[in-house]
């Protein structure tokens, strides 16, 4: 296996970890306080916390992958700030659980100009542009889980990759934005692009429109194409195969402009699909498509339902369980926001994977955060 | 070859000038304005000398714009881009201003101009800020588009940086930026005699909106809907502000007309003496309301009818 690219900090002992939660926290406080402005060459700094309390027909036994019961989800760990004139850093860490064990990962960390007209140009590790979810961290899910054509097709932390970006605008009167970026294809839980040649880098493609159809409505439309390579191994012979995925999204939003402190309305769809090129060998290919509708009926509530449907056709080590054909994914979330920190959401699933009892469950989240936090995208 | 040399060079000469003529003193200046009360100041003084538009609306709530895309297109093509400032526009103007890709607006540069800066602003919070308090500013109220002087002041700023960037029209600038100025000034000792005539002290807000007014003219917010700024009324909260009008014998409620008036009538009908004005607190927020002036003037006209 050729090296994976350096990580910052990785499984750091339990006993470090609260002493390290409690430094971040303080330097945190610290970042409120006029004292910090003084001191302005601190980064901004957010931390946010994700609570979450499951119980599922599927979570009670010993060896369930997802117990039943409270868990921190994911903690979340973001510094940004202007280098110079030229450029800006951002560092997000994550924190989590996984089998058991603390992990503390740098979840994206990259450098991009500020200072190159027309075009965003970036270097590091981050979420790859493909498609609509796979650019959102977890507090900014639009339901408490990633749909499960992202975590089944794309594996559960998406693309996210060390690699070069670059953005820019098209010249129309709409926002029309082009993106490409190539990454090195070796990140972990991405065997898909398992090449072992350091020259079988990824490359993606992101086209992205936008229009305002109206003063209150928007429609995003957003085409995505990511391309690599895969290895096997077919009567002992090493073959190579090419992987590509391609994405479409489609977003309409509601918010008028006389009252849109207390009623909004979204509606997402997204569509992904997998080709695992390997003559010879199992496929694993698979396509998929997420909607959901998100509804704020006042200032502080939402309710959502989504309907998921992933077809994959064949199954081997690519994908962490064993995976029926068809799956079918219906879920509803109530969500209560006593400020733009902080937010609960309430949310049930039906998941009918193939297996002989359909997973039903039920999961509260709690999220805040404090600090700095840069706006969400649109 | 010898020969039509110098032609070619005249003309090129020729091109070059006619190039440089026309180019800087006849393309307008794209302005972009983060909300309508900042727009409105530069319309005053910018004239048909620039090109603007402006983002926010006068029926939103400025501090929660959403960084739609294709805002960042408008700053894309932006020569200046003018804030409010004092963080009213911290939730979503960074990621405009990154999404457009436009290094010429860019904080710190001239494009860039933060009107919040010399603003003087009021409730500059003392100690240490949290968000235990709600939605604090630590640089103080952002609302300063309320108060005429401060606005008639912000005009000056805006004409100087105007004339920085276009020095055809710089005098333009200035003239327009003076008789603004002069206009609101004048008006301003008016607006005072017919609130001090009205009789009002002691009113009721629902956010912090109007602070700078009431500070200006010598009112008082004894409550707000509020419980503390951007947290949304709660029954308890009311419970005490029922209290507080009772006690004060507050007869006017300003209600901004960007928040549900549901909490406003639930005073209204508790204290049947007091008086609840759903009000336009920015350019904009009515369809009347296309001026500051225009807003300052109905603030007050609500007040005079309260007495």
């Amino acid at each position: 296996m050729p090296a994976r690219p350096p990580r910052l900090i990785r499984h750091i002992s339990k006993a470090f970890f609260p002493h390290l939660i409690l430094v971040f926290f303080s330097f945190a406080a610290t970042a409120q306080t006029p004292v910090t402005k003084a001191l302005g060459f601190n980064p901004d700094t957010s931390i946010n916390g994700l609570f979450l309390y499951k119980n599922g027909n599927r979570g009670n036994t010993s060896d369930a992958q997802e117990p039943n019961g409270p868990s921190l989800q994911e903690a979340e760990l973001q510094f940004f700030s202007d280098v110079d004139p030229y450029s800006k850093l951002t560092a997000l860490f994550s924190v989590h659980q996984e089998s058991g064990e603390w992990k503390f990962e740098p979840e994206e960390f990259f450098a991009e100009t500020l200072s190159v007209p027309g075009v965003i140009l970036k270097a590091g590790k981050f979420k790859a542009a493909f498609g609509k979810h796979n650019l959102l961290h977890t507090h900014a899910y639009a339901f408490i889980d990633a749909p499960i054509t992202n975590t089944v097709l794309l594996g559960d932390e998406g693309l996210n990759d060390v690699g070069v970006s670059a953005a820019s605008l098209i010249p129309v009167s709409w926002f029309s934005e082009v993106t490409f970026q190539i990454l090195s294809g070796r990140a972990e839980g991405q065997d898909y692009f398992n090449s072992k040649s350091p020259n079988d880098n990824v490359a993606i493609a992101h086209f992205k429109n936008l229009w305002d159809l109206t003063d209150d409505l928007t429609a995003e439309i957003g085409a995505s194409g990511v391309a690599g390579k895969n290895e096997f191994t077919v009567n002992n012979q090493l073959q190579s195969g090419k992987t590509i995925f391609t994405g479409l999204d489609l977003t309409f939003k509601w918010r008028p402009s006389v009252g849109g402190k207390y009623r909004a309305l979204i509606w997402s769809t997204e569509y992904i699909g997998r080709q695992i090129e390997r003559p010879g060998a199992t496929k694993n290919d698979g396509h998929g498509i997420a909607t959901w509708l998100q509804y704020q009926f006042s200032e502080r509530w939402w309710a959502q339902a989504r309907g998921e449907y992933l077809k994959v056709t064949d199954s081997d080590s690519v994908d962490p369980l064993p995976i029926a054909p068809h799956q079918r994914k219906y879920s509803a979330l109530v969500g209560f926001f006593p400020s733009e920190f902080s937010g609960f959401r309430l949310q049930y699933h039906y998941l009918d994977d193939g297996r002989a009892t359909p997973e039903q469950r039920l999961m509260l989240q709690g999220n805040f955060t404090i600090g700095a936090h840069p706006a969400h995208a649109y | 070859m010898s020969t039509l040399s110098p032609y070619l060079t005249r003309s090129l000469l020729v091109l070059a000038l006619v190039c440089a003529g026309l180019g800087p003193a006849q393309a307008k200046l794209n302005v972009v304005a983060t909300t309508p009360d900042i727009g409105a100041i530069l319309q005053a003084v910018g004239g048909d000398d620039m090109s603007l538009e402006v983002i926010a609306k006068g029926t939103q709530d400025a501090h929660t714009i959403e960084a739609k895309p294709s805002y960042m297109v408008k700053i894309s093509k932006a020569d200046l881009v003018v804030l409010n400032g004092l963080a009213l526009e911290v939730g979503w103007l960074p990621s405009l201003l990154q999404g457009g890709r436009n290094p010429k607006v860019n904080p710190g540069s001239k494009g860039y101009l933060d009107l919040g800066a010399s603003a003087e602003p009021i409730e500059t919070p003392a100690g240490s800020v949290s968000r235990a308090s709600g939605d604090v500013h630590p640089e103080g109220n952002p609302h300063f588009t309320l108060d005429p002087i401060r606005v008639g002041k912000a005009a000056i700023v805006v004409a100087d940086r105007l004339g920085e960037l276009d020095s055809v029209h710089k005098a333009a600038f200035t003239e327009r930026a003076k008789v603004f100025q002069k206009d609101l000034e004048a008006r301003t000792p008016k607006w005072q005699e017919r609130i001090h005539a009205s009789g009002i002290k002691k009113v009721v807000g629902y956010h912090k909106t109007l602070n700078y007014f009431f500070s200006r003219f010598g009112l008082e917010p004894v409550a707000y809907m509020e419980p503390k700024p951007g947290i949304p009324p709660t029954i308890a909260h009311i419970l005490e502000v029922i209290d507080v009008i009772k006690r004060n014998n507050v007869k006017l409620i300003l209600q901004e007309n960007i928040f549900e008036s549901k909490y406003a009538d639930r005073l209204h009908a508790e204290v049947p003496s007091v008086k609840v004005a759903v009000v336009g607190a920015a350019v904009g927020s009515k369809p009347e309301l296309k001026t500051n002036a225009d807003v300052y003037e109905q603030l007050v006209k609500v007040i005079e009818s309260a007495q």
